[in-house]
């Protein structure tokens, strides 16, 4: 390229993807397969190179303002107050409604005693009137014990049972899961081998080579193997019982032909009808095929 | 298999991330009350998982993975498109933008309302990639590994999108520098002019992917 030469397009796309220094102190972006020739024009042109400094300016410039910004007032506040609603403890949350009934009670039991008032003033309607009262209090008294103890029963109920987690949601669970939470505690599959229970689905095309036990995957324990196939494409494969406090909606009994493909994983889940298995594979689809025979358990 | 106690509280991450998580979420929604509702989604995402989270070093980035793929849950429900009208958006995003002309005069003057108007008009296949660049400083291949996409496409729909940003960003200065150049070429001096107005005028980057 001569020295007053326009840039061509993959070099501004180049220019474009590499990182301001901010990000890139070090300059690793353009040690990479698809920028090392543009690392090189860079060197050699002036007019490449201060094109470069200015973008790289900018970019910076662009960074700062996106980071920047005003927060809503009092926003930490209204985020721990919702923490704390959704949290499992609210149960004390309908009793406390369940409440409410009983101040309205007490005002009915009032508004309803014109015998009562009718007597006001006489030491027999003083009597009837408190003998009318403590009746009607013990009355709202039951009543309300027993819409708390319905709201309270109801409460543990549908804190027993939670909405299914749709296949989408297992799905993005266990990439948040992959994403965070894998230890680097890989145990040897023939000196110490997981339960039978937990073994590979048939319809993994690759042989597992080493396994740890995982916890609160999709709320449940199981194991996770690590997979390779023979085209050194690498996968997670998960195996967690299927039984569990909050149920699933998988439905396939075979891996899908087409998996969820984002964040750099091809993901899917599959299942027999006691165990969830959920493949995990670095990469896109072709090395997703690498690992599955479609169809079969 | 014992049950391992979550590395930090989640009174903890909401202290020290609750900014950033709002104001990634607002350049992603263009919208206060949306922006507000996404953070809360995440924290509660979180909440429910911060067994998940072994390394506190890694909280923030872990907030914004959450916070994406909320993001991306809610934007499925509420636009559900087949990949025909996909492809339909992308395509509707301009090649012919101008390339970055940047005096040093235009450098510190970004508005942020048009910054952020600029991003609205973005595609989320184009958006994702630019919030990554800029907000969590991801470099083009960890852009690709986490969207799932080939690196090439990543390049190409970063130029794209920044482009874009500064087609808006500038577009009053831009238009000003183009008059500029082109009466600077006329007279037939001023090679620096010159050059700005070729690269104003210029079709630049090809999509590849």
């Amino acid at each position: 390229m001569a020295h007053d030469s326009k840039p061509d397009s993959a070099a501004f796309e180049a220019l474009d993807a590499c990182r301001p220094v901010r990000f890139d102190p070090e300059r690793r972006d353009w040690q990479q397969p698809e920028t090392a020739a543009l690392a090189e024009q860079i060197a050699a042109q002036p007019r490449l190179a201060e094109l470069r400094e200015r973008m790289d300016s900018l970019d910076s410039a662009i960074a700062a303002t996106m980071a920047a910004g005003s927060v809503p007032e009092k926003l930490a506040e209204r985020l721990m107050s919702a923490l704390r609603s959704a949290a499992p403890a609210e149960s004390a949350g309908p009793a406390n409604d369940a409440l409410e009934p009983v101040s309205s009670r007490e005002n009915a039991a009032e508004a309803t005693i014109p015998l009562a008032a009718a007597l006001v003033g006489s030491r027999v309607g003083r009597a009837v009137r408190g003998s009318v009262f403590r009746r009607r209090w013990r009355a709202a008294g039951a009543v309300a014990m027993a819409v708390a103890t319905a709201a309270c029963l109801a409460a543990i109920w549908a804190f027993r049972t939670p909405q299914p987690l749709s296949y989408d949601q297992v799905i993005a669970e266990a990439k948040l899961f992959d994403a965070s939470a894998l230890a680097n505690k890989w145990k040897s599959l023939t000196k110490d081998p997981p339960d039978k229970w937990y073994s590979i689905s048939r319809a993994i095309a690759a042989r597992p080579t080493d396994w740890q036990e995982v916890v609160r995957f999709l709320g449940r324990n199981g194991v996770a193997y690590q997979v390779s196939s023979g085209r050194g494409a690498k996968a997670v494969l998960y195996i967690v019982p299927l039984k569990g406090r909050q149920s699933l909606e998988v439905a396939g009994q075979s891996p899908p032909r087409l998996p969820d493909m984002t964040g750099g994983r091809a993901t899917a889940a599959w299942t027999d009808g006691t165990r969830l298995w959920v493949l995990v594979v670095r990469g896109g689809q072709h090395e997703y095929r690498s690992f599955t025979h479609s169809g079969v358990m | 298999m014992a049950e391992n106690a979550p590395a930090l509280d989640i009174a903890e991450l909401v202290t020290e991330h609750h900014a950033a998580v709002y104001r990634y979420a607002y350049r992603l929604t263009g919208a206060e009350y949306d922006a507000e509702d996404l953070t809360q989604q995440t924290f509660l995402a979180a909440q429910l998982n911060l067994g998940q989270l072994r390394d506190a070093e890694h909280g923030r980035s872990w907030l914004y993975a959450i916070l994406r793929n909320n993001y991306l849950k809610t934007r499925r429900k509420r636009l559900p498109f087949s990949a025909a009208s996909l492809e339909l958006d992308i395509d509707s995003i301009p090649e012919d933008l101008p390339e970055p002309v940047l005096g040093d005069g235009l450098l510190g003057q970004i508005d942020p309302e048009r910054l952020q108007a600029a991003l609205n008009e973005l595609p989320d296949e184009f958006k994702l990639p630019v919030l990554l660049f800029y907000f969590e400083g991801c470099s083009y291949r960890e852009i690709a590994e986490k969207l799932g996409t080939p690196p090439g496409t990543v390049m190409s729909r970063l130029s794209r999108a920044k482009g874009h940003l500064r087609a808006r960003l500038f577009e009053g200065e831009l238009h000003a520098a183009a008059s500029l150049g082109h009466a600077a070429a006329s007279l037939g001096h001023a090679a620096g002019s010159q050059g700005t107005a070729a690269r104003l005028n210029s079709a630049p980057s090809r999509a590849r992917g």
